[in-house]
């Protein structure tokens, strides 16, 4: 391995340096042992468009490691700005070198907590814990300490969160504090605390904000007052969100929101008419609006209900919903008799044994629901309708349609079964999951990566709101980095094989001695100018502990050397290499394990889900199949028709 | 290795991975918490992995006696670089294109980016780049704007890095103190550094 056969004693530190880099350096032949630069400095103008300089440097620059001026420290901060906290955080570590990181610059340990977060929340706390020893007042230690807790709250671990957040309570600038209390009640909805929530969440809600309340902290407090049983309140503070004037798109979103939790909420008290009017503020193009029409269709069939007594005056009302854009404006009287059911295909009916408001309502639940029937069939709200649809006109008696209707729910329905059974395959075989982090899988990310688009494939139709969950998206997260790393350390291998090899080939030169000497002493300071040390190729030295022969000293020297002491185990480079290729051999199974475990958790998660919505289905599928029985039995026992055709004839 | 014999390997572990499973459905707190540490560590061990397996390879492929980096930065703040090309003495111009998001964390982070490592004798050389790019504010069909800069250095035995950075430069290439306060007949350009680590 070794092509230098011997050296003298006094050179065994230098040794050190020819082991680590053996015959891998350019031997540059006639190096002065120190290299002056020049003393020159010009700057020259080339004949080109944009001028070119050229600039002589007198004298290299320095930089501390791991200070701000370190190329490599300025090079993890582009990554990080770039969200490759990976290749940022093996930046920094080769920055560090071998110095403990206790030992770096303070701005260093904050970038590299940074840059951990995302892979080890605990080592990131610990690396913010040294930066911020005796600042533990000072706002980067406050936003790194609510980094650390939105990533436990992210991952379920809420205690974790909520004691990292008291402790800042009493530090916290006066800057930090309302981002403070909107992380803490986060934490105690999804504790369930909400007595302690709504305290916090009334705080904030004080909050102004030119005028107007942040419309997100008083949905929170709507839904938190709601399941504290204090339902008056609650609904009060959700009316007053779903009535707002929302200047963005997440309002609008959050405004709708509103109304529909509030709307079913009413329909589960039996508030038919408040439920109605509520659910009719919702835009009827939206991610709420199919819910908002299924809902809608049952308000029509319930009681009115009593109306909702306010806890509070609503001075804010601009009633911005009575346009074309909410469901309250595409249902509007007048409208349903002449369009919708013509534009459905259905007849007006007139039953004589059905009271007259009886009929309306069903009327106008039936214009409701068939607002849903064009949308996507894998939807919830479409499906339901599609069931009560052929109820509402079998109850009007407009029994071949409803028959037919019933027909039509089936054939959806088994459409249903189908695809949730490709989902399910889907997810058992990991397709799903490769998928959906197929397009980043080298995204280096990690913490702030999030799925921003769904495939269009059927189970993460099915499986959206399961998908949207932190609980999901942790996981996911979780997933795709283990896979990178395996990857990493797959790719590994081959480069450290490569490493290997190049030892083994051994193509270049050895290192000139004078080379060696003239980096060992650069940065030098001699302690004695006046010694003059000469080298000189001595082809008759043996290695250390071998020598035949005296040393061939010339007498009358001075100076005494004695032989430094071999290393008991050599690390260099070669044999750096070796053991990490045998550590990447065992990385790799590690890792895919953690994938392999990983994977299954997730797919475990997704099967549950799935496996709801297809009792769901099959409850659906033997409802419509038992009314087609009926409808079926009930021709075939009162067979006349013909009254029926006249009725429908109108 | 085939299936069933590479399943028998991992059995034992799958074993224990199937108790937690069981227990996926509602994992409480310290379960999650433990869970976390076991796949943190994993993660952790991966990353001094990679970071000393690059060192590795950097010392042996660019063994510090020779090795130099050029690296560029952007202290211009509506300038996207799209590419940068290196030439080394007479060696072969080496081109990095730079995409969007490379261009915009650059500008943002007003941090560096490597482009390339190589080997150099110590010695004399000379290190020429040329970025092209374009300023945010520009018309669109706007003619890229292109710099160029060369730098003559005397290279040491020790790792050497040339930094070029696009920036406000006073004439003669030398870098402007301040961002916000400019002499007369300073212009967008690039300059350069040679930097190793302070001994």
């Amino acid at each position: 391995m070794m092509n230098f056969r011997s050296t003298a004693p006094w050179l065994a530190p230098l040794l050190v340096c020819t082991w680590a880099a053996p015959a891998l350096a350019q031997t540059v032949s006639g190096v002065p042992p120190q290299l002056p630069y020049s003393d020159s400095e010009r700057a020259v103008q080339t004949e080109r468009d944009g001028p070119v300089l050229i600039e002589s440097t007198n004298s290299p620059g320095f930089y501390k490691a791991g200070s701000d001026q370190d190329v490599r420290v300025q090079t993890a901060k582009a990554l990080m700005a770039e969200k490759r906290y990976l290749s940022a955080a093996i930046e920094l570590n080769g920055a560090a070198g071998r110095t403990p990181i206790d030992d770096m610059p303070r701005d260093f340990q904050w970038l590299m907590g940074d840059a951990y977060l995302g892979f080890s929340i605990l080592e990131a706390r610990q690396l913010y814990r040294l930066a911020g020893v005796g600042r533990n007042d000072s706002m980067q230690y406050v936003r790194s300490q609510m980094l650390v807790a939105d990533q436990d709250f992210r991952r379920g671990r809420y205690d974790s969160a909520l004691r990292t957040l008291n402790t800042l309570r009493d530090s916290l600038p006066e800057d930090e504090l309302n981002a403070w209390k909107y992380q803490v009640t986060r934490v105690l909805l999804a504790k369930g605390q909400y007595g302690d929530a709504i305290e916090m969440l009334k705080a904030l809600s004080e909050v102004d904000d030119g005028g107007r309340h942040d419309p997100f902290v008083q949905y929170n407090l709507g839904l938190a007052l709601i399941n504290d049983g204090r339902a008056l309140e609650g609904r009060d503070t959700l009316d007053r969100v779903g009535r707002m004037t929302a200047r963005t798109e997440e309002e609008y979103a959050i405004r709708d929101r509103a109304n529909l939790v509030l709307g079913w909420n009413f329909l589960q008290n039996e508030q038919g008419g408040t439920a109605k009017a509520t659910l009719q503020r919702i835009r009827a193009e939206g991610p709420s609006s199919s819910r908002a029409l299924l809902g809608l269709g049952w308000a029509e069939l319930q009681p009115r209900g009593d109306r909702q007594i306010r806890t509070s005056t609503l001075d804010d009302e601009t009633d911005p919903y009575n346009t074309m854009m909410s469901l309250g404006g595409v249902l509007r009287p007048g409208y349903i008799e002449d369009g919708v059911f013509r534009r459905s295909g259905f007849a007006i009916y007139s039953r004589a044994k059905m009271g007259e408001d009886e009929e309306e309502s069903l009327q106008r639940a039936l214009a409701a629901w068939t607002q849903l029937m064009g949308r996507d069939p894998m939807d919830p709200a479409v499906q339901e309708a599609s069931l009560a649809i052929p109820y509402t006109l079998d109850r009007i008696g407009a029994h071949t349609q409803a028959l037919e209707y019933y027909e039509k729910a089936i054939d959806l329905l088994e459409l249903n079964r189908q695809r949730q059974r490709a989902a399910q395959q889907s997810i058992e075989s990991g397709v799903m999951l490769n998928t959906l982090v197929l397009r980043d899988a080298n995204d280096e990310s990690s913490r702030d990566w999030e799925l921003r688009d769904l495939p269009d494939v059927p189970e993460t139709y099915y499986l959206q709101s399961l998908l949207a969950s932190h609980r999901f998206q942790e996981g996911l997260k979780h997933y795709r980095d283990l896979r990178l790393l395996s990857r990493t350390v797959t790719g590994w291998k081959d480069r450290l094989d490569g490493v290997l090899e190049l030892y083994r080939r051994n193509i270049r030169e050895p290192v000139a001695p004078e080379l060696l000497f003239a980096a060992a002493t650069l940065d030098r300071k001699p302690p004695r100018t006046k010694i003059v040390l000469r080298l000189k190729a001595d082809p008759d030295l043996a290695p250390p502990g071998r020598y035949q022969r005296p040393p061939d000293f010339a007498e009358g020297a001075t100076v005494k050397l004695t032989p430094a002491a071999l290393p008991a185990q050599f690390n260099g480079s070669y044999e750096q290499a070796m053991r990490l290729r045998e550590e990447a051999t065992v990385l790799e199974r590690q890792l895919e394990l953690a994938v392999a475990e990983q994977t299954l958790v997730l797919n475990d998660i997704a099967k549950n889900a799935l496996a709801e919505q297809q009792l769901t289905i099959e409850k659906y599928l033997v409802e419509a199949r038992f009314a087609l029985a009926r409808l079926y039995d009930r021709k075939r026992k009162s067979p006349a028709p013909a009254a029926e055709s006249n009725d429908e004839a109108r | 290795m085939n299936r069933p014999a590479r399943w028998a390997l991992l059995a034992p572990t799958l074993l224990c991975w199937c108790t937690a499973f069981a227990q996926h459905a509602a994992p409480t707190e310290p379960e999650l918490l433990k869970r976390d540490q076991v796949a943190e560590q994993l993660r952790l061990e991966t990353l001094r992995f990679n970071a000393a397996a690059q060192a590795v390879e950097d010392e042996v492929r660019y063994p510090r006696l020779t090795r130099t980096a050029v690296y560029l930065g952007v202290e211009l703040d509506d300038l996207l670089v799209s590419e940068a090309s290196v030439q080394i003495d007479e060696r072969p111009v080496v081109t990095v294109k730079i995409e969007e998001t490379q261009a915009l964390a650059l500008q943002r982070s007003e941090g560096l980016k490597r482009l390339l490592l190589a080997n150099l004798d110590p010695g004399p050389h000379r290190v020429h780049l040329r970025m092209t790019g374009q300023y945010a504010s520009a018309k669109e069909g706007a003619e890229p704007v292109v710099m160029e800069h060369a730098v003559e250095f005397e290279k040491l035995p020790k790792t050497t890095s040339v930094v070029f950075r696009a920036r406000w430069t006073k004439p003669g290439g030398q870098a402007e103190r301040s961002a916000f306060i400019r002499t007369g007949g300073s212009r967008r350009g690039l300059d350069a550094q040679v930097l190793r680590e302070q001994p």
